[in-house]
């Protein structure tokens, strides 16, 4: 199955405010996205040298303005001419290189991944001096994405906050920002020749992180100031949900008939695993006759399914979030990840259930369907603002009736989840319930889990490892 | 990054010759490169660099306060704010720019704990988040570690703000600039890049420090056309000054100072009455609308009494002594005194002068003083009794030409010539009581006065309705005319009292202008103050509604500089600096003692074998006999495989030995330990190894091959 969800926080239409503050957002967002660009400039041109160099101008300057009262004109004149002529120098710095890109085919969040760079020298000169890093893609928010997302909490900022949007704009950033890439010396690179680079990707938050551009720094003859040449190198790297450390779980329920076999169960609709023909017996489904047969043999011959029996459970993910992106839902996310990777699927099927754009199971075990896609598919899953938490309960129930056990997973503990609970422990389904929460929230009561309260664990945020590790 | 050797001591060095601390700039230098050679260090942890910063912290808060109570800062920013033109308010910022410089020329040594921590530390970087104090306190309430990491080498910002504090000390000399850029230069060779050749760099930063040299040659010339320009422009086209001016004064001057009801002095009565007339100064030439002396009067030195704050002014006797605070420019400040003002005392500036103008000007005095003025009734100084030579010049009784007109006329509508000066006097003050009206200052009120009419003639004919100035002017000019001595007095009316206090306030708008005239009678010159009574009335109505506001603020102004003057302020600065030190040695102690206590813990923790069991263990003995005969133990080599290795060597048995070995082991590292008897049979059996080997000295004990 393939799910192909947005990569970056997803703009949500209708939301927000008054006109008045959405027309004041507009107008803010040209210079918020300037200010952003601004910023970006001057932390990534100037060095800590450059930095220094920049700061005592500015000192200089002000405590330089009656050249009478002091020597500090004298200094600034000096270090004025020194950052001009670093400036210039950048023009004659350029360098003319190529690069090659090899990246893993996966990260995970807040693991460092390493990959090379195959630097070329285009010259007949010796490059000397380079640094190398990566430009990922614009982590600026576009304007739907900027007027549409409120910042979590939003609502508890004052009047002149929401109003210009300034904190808003500062979340998404944060946001968008999907990892992080060291800046490392470049060896030299002899005329026409190659050098091998290694840099390191934080990735940072899950999803799809797109490379635009190698950045290739050339500094001018001070180390103040620097220009970067970009070589185009559109790639993409698939960033896993951060996953937690968890002691063999011992899994609710037991041996459930699959009709249909493995492959019955790992499949959406009506295929079945074919064994034998045999002579039709009363009570038989009329759609399992094998005309063919009849017309052959001149009596009714109906298809023979191996039906099994084995455990399979469902990790059901809660995406029903008010909010585009919060850090409960990452953590949740999180859980369900970890909670995949620890179900030994060599012996059992594991249905991954949420509700994105539409209702989702994906069956992953005894061969069916591999951990990696269902990562694939936990690190592109977003929060689900247009649909009615009954969706999920909905989708759960249709398969209720084979599942050994359900792991749910929660962002909330209301009263809709505890009836979500409530209806599943009716129908006999072993239950195990995580239920992220803040990490100031109160202790929650079990509810319908009150029989079973070693089933029920509430990870508050910055917990969850500490909680997991006790399962 | 590495730091270059010896550049911060240089750095310092070089502050300290520009800054004249030359001595702590080399204690500092030492201390800072002795750590190459000095291999002591300490294991200072996130909490210690942060007791460090917040030290370096408080050094600047305790720098800044020290400055703003030695040096005349606050005083300083006031007058920059209230500064009414533009001469004074450049002098202002001036002051204030000098004030600040001091405090920055401070810096490397407010910091310096902070670098000198870093030099003999195990760690090379202090954590960012030690200079973030909010940040710090949230993450100690949320329960969150604090960063260790990222962390910043300190070394290159403080060699930044050396060198600027060293840029600001102001003593020029042609070298300075070339050694300031001498010093970024190495600075700048070992962070270079190696993209451009050595001759790039070297041709490039010649021509930038050549390029500075003439750049701030020129620049230093630049802000002096450009001052001479300004100065022109503001001579031009700035509104006059405001400024009290011992030298002349003009119609309007005071007016101007009616504008504001800001509090320039605290009148407090000791003995007798408030006086109600503070002189500043005397003027007898009228130039329309110009004041001034003529001829000039020269200043006369006044000597202290013999205890140095007592200041004689009049050889006569007097009773009432009332305090007058207020502020000095810059240490200089024309006191306002009571007339009959005799002595003035609690005051130690460097010099009192008077002159015939009765202005009595003091300098090098603090920001903020408190007179103690003497006064009874009787001359004032500057009432030089008139001789027949002063009335034969008669620059007391001259009227300008312009002015005669109106003045005679009116001389002789009032029926003046010939009479004595108390009842002319009386005579003008029921004139312009009944004929003229009090009027608040305008702006524009001399281009109100009709073409072909002077201001005086258009008040005394037509308008007359003006403020003080005009009727203290029109008094002297109708005096004169009529052939009495008069002359224009400017001074400060006390008329407010200060709520819920004895003392009186003087506002800016109390500024007042009367006439003094000769009372040939009395042989004195005599106050006459011809003004409407209701003037005062008149004036608070202009009030601005924060005033009460802004009353308040310059009533605890007033307190903090008495407290800073007279207050004993100098000890607390002692105590201070005392407190200082007491902390910084705390902080030492309490670093030094966690370092020893953690030393402690650590060795309480160490595991057996490298605490001192079984060091006395006898089988070391051997061990160091086989090694001076060269057949030591390798580094790290167990001394079961050294025995295996030297065993094909050895002349005598190893059996005894591994025996001995296992007992030294269990002597060593078994928590147990040996029991007594295997304890002696572990030195019985090293004893008889010996002697077996005695036995066989005449060969060694092991052969070598």
């Amino acid at each position: 199955m393939n799910v192909t969800l947005p990569a970056t926080v997803p703009a949500v239409s209708g939301e927000v405010g008054s006109v008045q503050s959405t027309w004041l957002l507009r107008r803010l967002y040209g210079s918020y996205r300037l200010s952003s660009a601004f910023t970006w400039w001057w932390r990534r041109r100037f060095t800590p040298g450059g930095w220094l160099v920049l700061l005592g101008i500015v000192a200089t300057g002000m405590m330089g303005v009656d050249t009478n009262l002091s020597l500090a004109y004298q200094a600034f004149v000096f270090l004025c001419l020194l950052l001009i002529a670093a400036l210039t120098g950048t023009q004659f710095s350029r360098a003319q290189v190529e690069a090659e890109r090899t990246l893993p085919r996966f990260g995970s969040v807040g693991q460092p991944v390493e990959f090379r760079l195959t630097m070329r020298n285009l010259t007949a000169k010796p490059q000397r001096g380079l640094t190398v890093t990566e430009d990922l893609a614009d982590p600026r928010p576009t304007l739907e994405q900027f007027i549409s997302t409120p910042e979590p909490g939003e609502e508890r900022r004052n009047f002149y906050d929401r109003g210009n949007g300034y904190y808003r704009w500062a979340w998404l950033l944060s946001q968008n920002v999907r990892g992080k890439v060291n800046e490392v010396p470049c060896p030299e690179l002899p005329p026409n020749g190659t050098a091998e680079v290694s840099l390191t990707l934080t990735p940072m938050r899950r999803g799809v992180l797109r490379f635009d551009c190698v950045a290739v720094g050339c500094p001018d003859p001070f180390g103040l100031f620097r220009t970067f040449v970009r070589v185009p190198r559109p790639q993409s790297l698939l960033v896993l949900p951060k996953r937690y450390f968890l002691p063999p779980l011992d899994l609710p329920g037991q041996l459930k008939y699959q009709h249909g076999g493995v492959a019955l169960a790992a499949s959406v609709g009506e295929s079945e695993e074919f064994v034998s023909l045999r002579d039709y017996r009363p009570g038989d489904a009329l759609r399992h006759i094998h005309w063919p047969s009849w017309a052959k043999t001149g009596k009714p011959i109906v298809k023979e399914f191996q039906d099994e029996f084995f455990t399979r459970h469902a990790l059901i993910l809660d995406t029903f979030l008010p909010v585009a992106a919060s850090a409960v839902f990452e953590e949740a996310v999180s859980v369900a990840a970890s909670l995949a990777c620890s179900v030994q699927a060599q012996e059992s099927l594991l249905d991954l259930m949420f509700v994105g754009p539409e209702a989702y199971c994906f069956t992953m075990g005894r061969g069916v369907g591999h951990l990696e896609q269902l990562l694939e598919i936990l690190a592109s899953v977003q929060p689900c603002r247009d649909r009615q938490f009954n969706s999920l309960l909905r989708l759960v129930l249709r398969h209720a009736g084979e599942l050994s056990g359900c792991l749910c997973v929660f962002v909330a503990w209301d009263e809709q989840r505890r009836e979500f609970v409530r209806r599943l422990r009716e129908m006999g389904v072993p239950l195990m319930i995580f239920v992220v929460t803040d990490a100031d929230a109160p202790r929650l009561e079990p509810g319908p889990m009150l029989a079973e309260p070693e089933r029920f664990r509430q990870l508050p945020l910055g917990r969850v490892a500490e909680e997991l590790a006790k399962l | 990054m590495k730091f270059p050797p010896f550049l911060l001591a240089a750095a310092l060095l070089l502050w300290g010759w520009q800054t004249g601390l030359l001595g702590v700039a080399l204690i500092m230098a030492v201390v800072l490169e002795a750590s190459r050679w000095i291999e002591w260090r300490v294991d200072f942890g996130v909490k210690d660099f942060n007791r460090i910063v917040d030290l370096a912290s408080l050094l600047a808060a305790v720098g800044a306060i020290y400055c703003v109570l030695t040096r005349e800062a606050t005083n300083q920013v006031m007058a920059m704010l209230q500064a009414t033109n533009f001469t004074a308010r450049s002098a202002a910022i001036n002051s204030v720019s000098q004030t600040t410089f001091i405090f920055f020329q401070w810096f490397p040594m407010i910091l310096f704990p902070v670098i000198a921590a870093l030099a003999y530390s195990t760690s090379e970087e202090i954590p960012r988040s030690c200079f973030f104090m909010i940040t710090r306190r949230r993450m100690a309430r949320t329960g969150q570690p604090q960063a260790v990491k990222p962390g910043i080498n300190l070394r290159y910002p403080y060699f930044a703000v050396v060198l600027f504090a060293a840029c600001l000390a102001n003593q020029r000399n042609d070298w300075f600039y070339f050694v300031l850029c001498g010093m970024i230069a190495i600075a700048l060779w070992v962070v270079r890049p190696r993209r451009f050749s050595n001759l790039v760099w070297f041709a490039v930063l010649f021509v930038i420090i050549k390029g500075g040299f003439f750049g701030h040659q020129g620049l230093n010339r630049l802000q002096g056309v450009i001052e001479n320009k300004l100065a022109n422009w503001v001579a031009k086209w700035a509104r006059r000054s405001l400024d009290r001016n011992d030298a002349a004064t003009a119609i309007g001057r005071i007016g101007q100072l009616k504008l504001s009801g800001k509090i320039v002095m605290q009148v407090e009565p000791e003995h007798g009455p408030v006086p109600p007339l503070l002189r500043d100064t005397m003027f007898n030439r009228f130039d329309s609308p110009r004041w001034s002396h003529s001829p000039r009067p020269n200043d006369i030195k006044i000597d202290p009494g013999e205890d140095g704050s007592v200041w004689q002014l009049m050889a006569r006797p007097a009773t009432n002594l009332v305090f007058l605070s207020s502020f000095t420019t810059r240490g200089e400040a024309v006191l306002a005194i009571p007339p009959g003002t005799v002595s003035l005392s609690n005051i130690s500036p460097e010099k009192v002068t008077t002159n015939r103008a009765g202005v009595v000007r003091v300098s090098g005095a603090p920001d903020f003083i408190r007179v103690g003025a003497l006064h009874g009734p009787g001359t004032t100084i500057g009432d030089v009794a008139l001789t027949n030579s002063d009335k034969v010049i008669g620059a007391d009784l001259a009227v300008p030409l312009r002015e005669q007109a109106v003045v005679t006329n009116l001389v002789k509508e009032l029926r003046l010539a010939g009479q004595s000066g108390a009842a002319a006097a009386q005579k003008l003050t029921s004139f312009f009581a009944e004929h003229f009206k009090y009027g608040t200052f305008l702006p524009d009120s001399l281009s109100r006065v009709p073409g072909g009419m002077t201001p005086m003639g258009f008040f005394l004919s037509k308008n007359r309705i003006g403020h003080c100035e005009y009727f203290a002017t029109a008094t002297v000019l109708l005096m004169r005319q009529a052939g009495i001595p008069a002359r224009y007095v400017c001074g400060w009316s006390v008329q407010e009292q200060e709520k819920g206090s004895s003392r009186f306030i003087v506002r800016e708008r109390h500024a007042h202008a009367w006439c003094v005239y000769w009372d040939e009678a009395r042989k004195t010159w005599v106050d006459l103050d011809t003004t409407p009574a209701d003037w005062a009335l008149t004036e608070n109505q202009n009030a601005s509604f924060w005033e009460p506001l802004s009353d308040r603020w310059s009533r605890a102004w007033f307190g903090f500089s008495r407290w800073r003057w007279y207050g004993g302020a100098e000890a607390w600065q002692n105590y201070l600096l005392l407190a200082l030190l007491c902390l910084i040695a705390l902080l030492a102690w309490r670093i030094l003692a966690r370092q020893r206590r953690q030393r402690r813990r650590d060795e309480g923790n160490l595991d057996p074998a490298f605490t001192g069991q079984g060091l006395d263990s006898e089988f070391y003995q051997i061990e160091s006999h086989l090694e001076s005969l060269g057949l030591g133990r390798r580094p790290a080599e167990p001394f079961f495989a050294w025995l295996a290795r030297i065993q094909p060597l050895a002349s005598l048995p190893t059996a005894p030995l591994e025996e001995l070995l296992r007992l030294h082991y269990r002597l060593r590292f078994d928590p147990q330990g040996l029991r007594s008897d295997e304890r002696e049979a572990l030195r019985r059996g090293v004893r008889e190894w010996f002697d077996q080997s005695r036995a066989t000295s005449t060969r060694p004990p092991f052969q070598t091959r």
